[in-house]
Formats: structure tokens, C-alpha cells, sequence
């Protein structure tokens, strides 16, 4: 019984490593692997679960391919299979980027590097356009919506405010504007 | 001293961190930059290298900063600092799970936060811009090189079904080329 559980976190442990290693790019992209990998391949857990795990790895703050590996691996087994899951996934970008880090300076000066780096921020720049008109239709459905988001650009941008202020001030105009308006709506009803 | 500090700002990371990849990569640039701990140009090579390679961009970003500011132990203290947040409120989650998913009051928070992270990774689209092409001193003179190299990624990615992965090295070769 002993040793099947830790096969199970040792088997968690490796199928998070590998999707922590084949998705470049990170975040969203790595869903519908973990989705493969978890659902259809060792079937760990159902399809409905998943679709749980990713609206609440979405819904909270924090790294969404962290969040999912952790609520994945709490779910199969305990705070052991949570721990496991996360280090799964987050060590392949540690190693990479700490060889990154040690190497950099070398590499910096260097022309080529340079070029290419300043090619692959233009094409970002770019990849991130796109994503901002797509998710904003998805996000944004209505007029106090749209102002949320255009104002917050503005602050961001324009004026030297945290960023937790931000957060907390769209949190709070959601929750007055969607919620407490939703009840005093149905109050004079 | 510094370890400690690097820990808490990127638990604070963790914990604000909404919206995912690139509405993070904004909060990290402020939390970073301000403090001095990065440059704005180093945070934007390190941002593009993320790009293509393994892993989320928040987790690459943590490592490297961490590894400038303290070496190794940096890295790891960074790291963990960024996914402790995370863990605690996963597992809070899992165990009220249907009263946080029916509660009204959080997905009214939810609908107001959804529009500030758009906001924020529009942010992050013009803080690459900023880094590529853009030159605020002189506005009218658009480096043109990476500014084809940014019209082709957009024309790309939305009449094409190429993966973004490939649109982006696309972009590192013609970067190797045009700029």
C-alpha cells in the first residue's frame, strides 16, 4: 500500500515534469496538455474535474500552471501530491532559466543575440496585440466593463499607482456595480 | 537581508497575480523595475526569452531575477515565494469549492477584475513595443525593421492558425535579418 502510494507521487511527479518541459510559453498553453496528459492518458481524474481545476487556476492570482498542478495533485493524492505536482512542473523552467542567467552576460554584448532578441519582442509585442482584442471580447460584455478596462490602462500607464490599488479598485467596482446594483435592482422590482 | 525581502515581493507577486502570463508579466515589471532591481531593457531580453522557453513566464521571470539579485538561493527563494500564495488558497479553494464557485459576491469581484487584467496585458503588449520599435524621444521615427517584424506577427496570428511558439521564433529569425 506503502509503496504503490509512493509510485503514485513518483508518477505524478514525472508527467508534471514533462508537461513543465514541453510547453513553451507557459500559462494557457500548458492546459490542454495537462488536460492529455491527466485526463485521456492516466485518467487521474475526471473531464468535469479538470474543467474545475482550470476556471479555478484562472480565477485565483498566481501562476495558472502552478495553480492547476497544485489543485490536480491535491486532489489525487493530499498536500504530498500537490507539493510533487508543483515542483513537477516548475523545475524544467528553473533549470532552464537559471542556465540562461549564468550565461547571459557572456551573450549579451553579442550582436546577433541582440538582434534576435529585439526581433522575437517585436513579434511578441505583436502575439500580445492579438490576445488583448481576442480576450477583451470575451471579457469585455458591456459598458462598465469597458470602462473598467480603459481606465485601468490609463493608470497603468499614465500614473505611478500600485498595482495591488488596481486590482483591489476593479474587485471593488465589481462588486458594487455587479452585485450590490444586481440587489437594489431586484429590491424595487 | 535581501533574500527575505526578495521572498516577500514576489509572495506579493503570487498573491495579486491575476489574469495570467502576460497580465503578470506587467505586475512583475512594476514590482521589479521600480525597486531597481532589474533594468527595463534586462527585464524585457529576459520577458522575450521566456518566450521559447519551457515553463510560465512568471516562474522563468522569478528564477532569473532571483539569480541576478542573490545567485542560486535568489532563484529558489523567488520561486517558492511566487507559488506559496498559490498553494495556500488552491487548497482553501479545493475544500470550498462549490461555495466559492456559486458565490455571487466573488464572481461580481471576478467581472471587475477580468477588465483591469485585459487592461494589464495590453500594457505588456506596449511595454515590448516600447523595447522594440517605439521611441518615445522621438515618436515619428519608427525603427522599421522590427516594426514589419511586428505587423507580420499580428497578420500572422490572426489569418493564420500557426501556433504562437512558431510565431515567435519566426519573429527571432526575421529579427536575425531585418533589425
Amino acid at each position: 500500500m506503502k509503496k504503490s502510494r509512493a509510485a503514485l507521487l513518483w508518477d505524478l511527479f514525472i508527467t508534471f515534469f514533462k508537461i513543465g518541459a514541453f510547453t513553451i510559453g507557459g500559462g494557457l498553453a500548458m492546459l490542454p496538455i495537462i488536460e492529455r496528459e491527466i485526463v485521456d492518458n492516466k485518467q487521474y481524474i475526471s473531464k468535469e474535474e479538470i474543467v474545475d481545476a482550470f476556471a479555478i487556476s484562472q480565477s485565483l492570482p498566481g501562476v495558472i500552471a502552478i495553480n492547476s498542478a497544485f489543485y490536480i495533485g491535491y486532489r489525487i493524492a493530499g498536500i504530498a501530491g500537490a507539493v510533487v505536482t508543483a515542483i513537477g512542473v516548475i523545475l524544467p523552467s528553473f533549470i532552464s532559466i537559471l542556465a540562461i542567467a549564468i550565461l547571459f552576460d557572456t551573450v549579451s554584448g553579442n550582436v546577433y543575440v541582440s538582434k534576435a532578441l529585439t526581433g522575437i519582442k517585436a513579434g511578441v509585442a505583436g502575439v500580445i496585440a492579438v490576445t488583448v482584442v481576442r480576450l477583451g471580447k470575451s471579457v469585455i460584455k458591456d459598458w462598465f466593463a469597458l470602462i473598467l478596462a480603459v481606465l485601468a490602462f490609463a493608470v497603468t500607464t499614465w500614473l505611478d499607482v500600485s498595482i495591488v490599488f488596481i486590482i483591489a479598485a476593479g474587485a471593488l467596482a465589481g462588486y458594487l456595480y455587479y452585485q450590490a446594483g444586481r440587489v437594489k435592482r431586484h429590491d424595487t422590482d | 537581508m535581501i533574500l527575505i525581502s526578495l521572498f516577500l515581493v514576489f509572495v506579493k507577486i503570487g498573491l495579486i497575480g491575476f489574469g495570467g502570463g502576460y497580465a503578470i508579466l506587467t505586475i512583475i515589471q512594476q514590482e521589479l523595475t521600480q525597486r531597481g532591481w532589474i533594468g527595463q531593457q534586462e527585464f524585457a531580453d529576459i520577458a522575450a526569452i521566456s518566450q521559447i522557453t519551457p515553463g510560465p513566464i512568471a516562474v522563468n521571470a522569478a528564477t532569473y531575477v532571483g539569480y541576478r539579485i542573490a545567485g542560486f538561493w535568489g532563484s529558489l527563494v523567488a520561486t517558492l515565494g511566487v507559488s506559496l500564495p498559490s498553494f495556500v488558497l488552491v487548497i482553501l479553494v479545493a475544500h470550498f469549492i462549490l461555495k466559492f464557485k456559486e458565490s455571487r459576491a466573488v464572481e461580481s469581484c471576478m467581472k471587475g477584475i477580468r477588465p483591469v487584467t485585459v487592461a494589464f496585458i495590453a500594457s505588456a503588449a506596449i511595454f515590448f513595443a516600447l523595447e522594440s520599435f517605439v521611441n518615445l524621444q522621438a515618436p515619428l521615427l519608427v525603427n522599421w525593421g522590427p516594426f514589419a517584424i511586428f505587423a507580420g506577427a499580428i497578420l500572422v496570428a490572426v489569418f493564420t492558425k500557426i501556433n504562437v511558439i512558431l510565431i515567435v521564433l519566426m519573429s527571432m529569425v526575421a529579427g536575425l535579418i531585418l533589425c
